[in-house]
């Protein structure tokens, strides 16, 4: 008598073992995984890939569904530009080394970026000029893609320099807006010690502060042990008043960290940025000297402008103040956000570094998100994490971080909203527009198509077809 | 008147009677007095022999040759004439020898001294040298019986009957068993040690034997082995044979090798003589045999059938038959032989030695070990797999760069290498098991069944034995 089992065990084993050779099958399973993982492609000669990241509209009449940019920030000198398809497909385009030559290498790292109304996109070159004898004075350059069929073509274009040589490292941050009232934006520049204000439709001509605001701020906001170069800056219409103004985080080593909001006063050569409002932590709150390392301001009522204005204060907490502000007014934070499940004392993990606000629950409405790239995670030094926050109440919605978490990745580094719409299903589904949630890493920027313990809607055709 | 005619008569009778049978005694009272006075001239040459005295001894050997006529008087006169130096009387005297008995066992070696004398002779060369054998003189062995012409057999009857009596000659110096047989009379024997320096006389008179049978027994064929009633006594002689049998009734077996067995129930009758002629038959088949002390070990296959363990032979029908003849650690040799009837086809194998298996079995280990290892990778990249299907089903965020992807890739590369490796190194080990060495091969000799000489080493004649 046959042992039919033992062949059926057999057969299955055989079967099992035969389909564990075919490696494509893994590709498979991950195809429609909730979250999409993308790392650096060949000829990406960067060192990171996930500290600057900047999510742009995905350009019109293509089959791309979103698109976002990438930069090397630690001496890599490199510069992508991600795309992705109807079903969550990657196609990442490098910018050759040739168009990049005369503004950005590996001493010249980009290391901030924003998108002007045109479609160009601010890039900011803090270490340029950098000698022995003298800091870096810096540089803004604008960067345009253009769509060659299925390629990207990139062309930079010397932006603002700082007008003299007290400017140091100008352009740690760039943040764009319509400052002076004008059709076109105006763009925001900090350094070192400074910010200023390039009234972009009116010629490059930058626009300091007023000395007394004291915007000498902790620039390189330490991570690892190593400086990274990052200063906060956001614009919004904070004030009541019709235009917008320019909230710039300060951090310090020891006193508390401050947020300024300044506003331009004063035209032609008469013009200044005056420090109207400032944010400070609440009295009673620990660690505040690094209060303003990370800001994002939203529109939380619904008019249409950035009132709102989130603050980073890490390495515990994040405030919320819910605008529009008075000038002069004493203002106090609407939400205190601490990491979820810290005990005092507990590490939090850097909670705070990176803050932004985000529309990804699937329904109306603003959420926040608090990173705290330091957390150990499993076990893992420095794994980190990010925590998604209702914007109305403050309450924990859910938390992401590397599903197979590693020592020293930093997730979280960075933040953002992605905006992704599928152009057409092949399967004539209707396409939906979704925002997802975008976290950059050390060297990989996550995706999420769907968010833990939210019932959110994967806006892949794959899945609409399901 | 009448009494004493008759008793004269009677009494004339008698007389005559008594006076034939004392007439018969006194001849045969003066032959042996005449045998008697050869005997002592040919002792007494013998003692004169070895005291060197040559001349006299030859004297005294002739002596004894005038009053008997036995060639071994001649032999040893001659014998004597040479140890004397006198050349021409050896040879004449070796000659008459030779004359009077040309069939002498021992006639060529006479021969052969007489020609070397005859030169030593002509090339003036009185001084024997080394280049003559050693001679000396023979002894006597005169065998009579009664009744005269009966059969003597030495030792045994398989060597067959030795000569007729009466019978002179030298016999070698040890002792031997004579059989006497004389058809209607019962046999007898008598065991002799002949010696060189005598003349041994045997007489045996043979009583008359009524209540056996005789029988004769000849085949086609000489040489035969003949058996009676049962065959695990043994023979009892060889064709032609003769003996006194019992009577009653009897199977008769007559047997050659390359003949087929013959036999013969026979009734044999107190006090007759009977003749059996036995023809036999060549068998109509051969024999394959396979010889060499190297084939030992090995079976011997005929058209696919194992036949016997190496070395051995085999029967086998005549015509065309696939042999091969296979040892365990040699490659086999194989091939087609034609046999033919009564013939006997030998085969000497030099077997060439297999192939080491040892890399066939290590390939095959290392196989095993491959497709094992491929298993288990290839499970644990299922392994992977399902899990990360499972997660992504089950909800949880797992991204597309998962490190598990690449792990299990690894373990997929791992399956398709280690498969690949098994493939090839069990192929190997398929060839390695499958190959072999160069076949083995044969000298192959066939020869007929036949007789052939063989010295009996025991006195004259020609002894047959059937030989393979």
């Amino acid at each position: 008598m046959v042992d039919t089992k033992l062949i059926r065990m057999w057969l299955a084993g055989a079967t099992l073992a035969g389909a564990g050779c075919d490696w494509r099958q893994l590709d498979k399973a991950v195809a429609d995984a909730p979250v999409l993982s993308v790392r650096s492609p060949d000829g990406y000669k960067g060192g990171d890939f996930g500290r600057v990241m900047l999510p742009l509209p995905a350009p019109k009449g293509t089959a791309i569904a979103a698109r976002y940019l990438v930069a090397a920030t630690n001496g890599g000198g490199a510069l992508a530009v991600v795309d992705m398809d109807a079903a969550g497909a990657v196609t990442t385009h490098v910018a050759p080394v040739a168009a990049l030559a005369e503004f950005i290498d590996f001493k010249n790292p980009v290391k901030s970026a924003a998108l002007l109304e045109d479609g160009r996109i601010l890039l900011g070159l803090p270490n340029v000029g950098v000698t022995e004898l003298k800091p870096p004075r810096g540089r803004v350059v604008y960067l345009s893609l253009t769509q060659n069929g299925t390629g990207v073509e990139f062309t930079l274009q010397k932006g603002s320099e700082p007008a003299d040589e007290s400017k140091v490292r100008y352009g740690l941050a760039v943040a764009t807006g319509k400052i002076s009232g004008g059709d076109a934006d105006d763009y925001v520049v900090a350094a070192e010690n400074d910010v200023a204000l390039v009234e972009d439709g009116m010629g490059i001509r930058p626009i300091y502060t007023d000395p007394k605001c004291e915007m000498v701020a902790l620039p390189d906001n330490t991570i690892l042990g190593k400086p990274e170069g990052f200063r906060a800056l956001v614009t919004g219409d904070f004030l009541e008043g019709g235009g917008d103004e320019i909230a710039v985080g300060v951090p310090r080593e020891v006193q508390p960290g401050r947020v300024v909001v300044l506003t331009k006063i004063g035209m032609g050569a008469t013009a200044a940025l005056a420090c109207d409002v400032e944010f400070m932590a609440p009295s009673d709150a620990g660690d505040v000297a690094r209060f303003g390392a990370s800001l994002a301001a939203a529109d939380l009522d619904g008019d249409g402008k950035k009132e709102s204005l989130l603050v980073g204060s890490p390495p515990e907490r994040a405030y919320l103040y819910k605008g529009p502000f008075k000038a002069g007014a004493m203002v106090k934070p609407t939400l205190v956000l601490n990491l979820p499940g810290s005990s005092p004392g507990g590490a939090t993990g850097e909670f705070g570094q990176r803050v932004a606000f985000a529309d990804i629950d699937g329904k109306p409405g603003q959420e926040i998100l608090v990173s705290a790239s330091q957390l150990a995670v499993n076990q893992k030094r420095f794994a980190g994490q990010v925590h998604v926050f209702a914007a109305d109440d403050g309450r924990p919605l859910t938390k992401v971080n590397d599903n197979s978490p590693e020592a020293d990745t930093l997730f979280g580094f960075s933040v953002g909203e992605l905006k992704f719409m599928a152009p057409a299903c092949p399967s004539g589904a209707a396409a939906k527009e979704q925002r997802l949630l975008l976290v950059g890493s050390k060297s990989e920027v996550f995706t999420y198509f769907r968010l833990p313990g939210v019932p959110v809607v994967d806006p892949r055709c794959f899945a609409l077809k399901k | 008147m009448n009494r004493l005619v008759v008793a004269s008569v009677v009494g004339t009778c008698l007389a005559s009677t008594i006076l034939g049978q004392g007439i018969a005694r006194a001849q045969d009272s003066q032959q042996d007095a005449i045998l008697q006075s050869a005997k002592t001239d040919f002792e007494d040459g013998q003692i004169l022999f070895i005291k060197e005295q040559f001349d006299a001894a030859a004297a005294k050997f002739l002596g004894a040759f005038d009053k008997k006529p036995f060639g071994a008087f001649l032999f040893n006169a001659a014998v004597s004439f040479e140890k004397a130096k006198k050349l021409e009387r050896a040879i004449q005297y070796f000659e008459q020898y030779i004359d009077r008995d040309p069939e002498a066992r021992d006639a060529k070696d006479v021969r052969a001294r007489v020609d070397h004398l005859k030169n030593m002779l002509t090339n003036g060369q009185t001084q024997q040298k080394t280049v003559l054998p050693a001679i000396a003189t023979k002894g006597l062995v005169i065998i009579d019986s009664k009744p005269q012409g009966a059969s003597i057999y030495l030792d045994d009857k398989t060597g067959g009957v030795f000569a007729k009596t009466p019978w002179q000659g030298s016999l070698e110096p040890h002792e031997v068993k004579l059989l006497i047989e004389a058809k209607g009379f019962k046999p007898d024997e008598r065991t002799i040690s002949p010696r060189t320096d005598k003349v041994y006389e045997v007489y045996i008179a043979l009583s008359e034997e009524h209540f056996l049978g005789w029988i004769e027994v000849a085949a086609s064929v000489a040489g035969a082995d003949v058996y009676l009633d049962d065959k695990a006594k043994g023979t009892i002689g060889k064709t032609p044979f003769s003996g006194h049998v019992k009577p009653g009734k009897h199977k008769l077996w007559v047997e050659r090798p390359g003949y087929q067995i013959a036999t013969r129930d026979i009734e044999v009758q107190p006090g007759t003589a009977n003749t059996y002629n036995v023809p036999l038959q060549k068998v109509d088949n051969g024999w394959v045999t396979v010889v060499g002390k190297h084939s030992k070990g090995g079976k011997l296959k005929i058209d696919g059938a194992e036949v016997c363990a190496t070395p051995c032979q085999h029967m086998a029908l005549p015509g065309k038959h696939k042999v091969e003849v296979a040892r365990p650690d040699s490659e086999p040799y194989r091939g087609e032989l034609d046999i033919e009837k009564s013939t006997e086809t030998s085969l000497n194998v030099t077997f060439n030695p297999k192939p080491p298996r040892s890399t066939a079995w290590t390939s095959a280990v290392i196989s095993a070990v491959f497709v094992g290892a491929g298993t288990y990778m290839g499970l644990q990249s299922s392994k992977v797999r399902s899990g990360l299907k499972n997660d992504i089903k089950n909800g949880l965020p797992i991204d597309s760069n998962d490190p598990r992807v690449a792990r299990g890739k690894l373990w997929a590369y791992g399956a398709d290498a280690a498969f690949a490796l098994g493939t090839v190194t069990g192929l190997l080990a398929v060839w390695s098991f499958l190959s072999s060495g160069p076949e083995s091969t044969a000298d192959i000799d066939s020869r007929a069944i036949g007789l052939a000489p063989l010295p009996d080493g025991r006195g004259g004649g020609l002894f047959a034995q059937g030989r393979f």
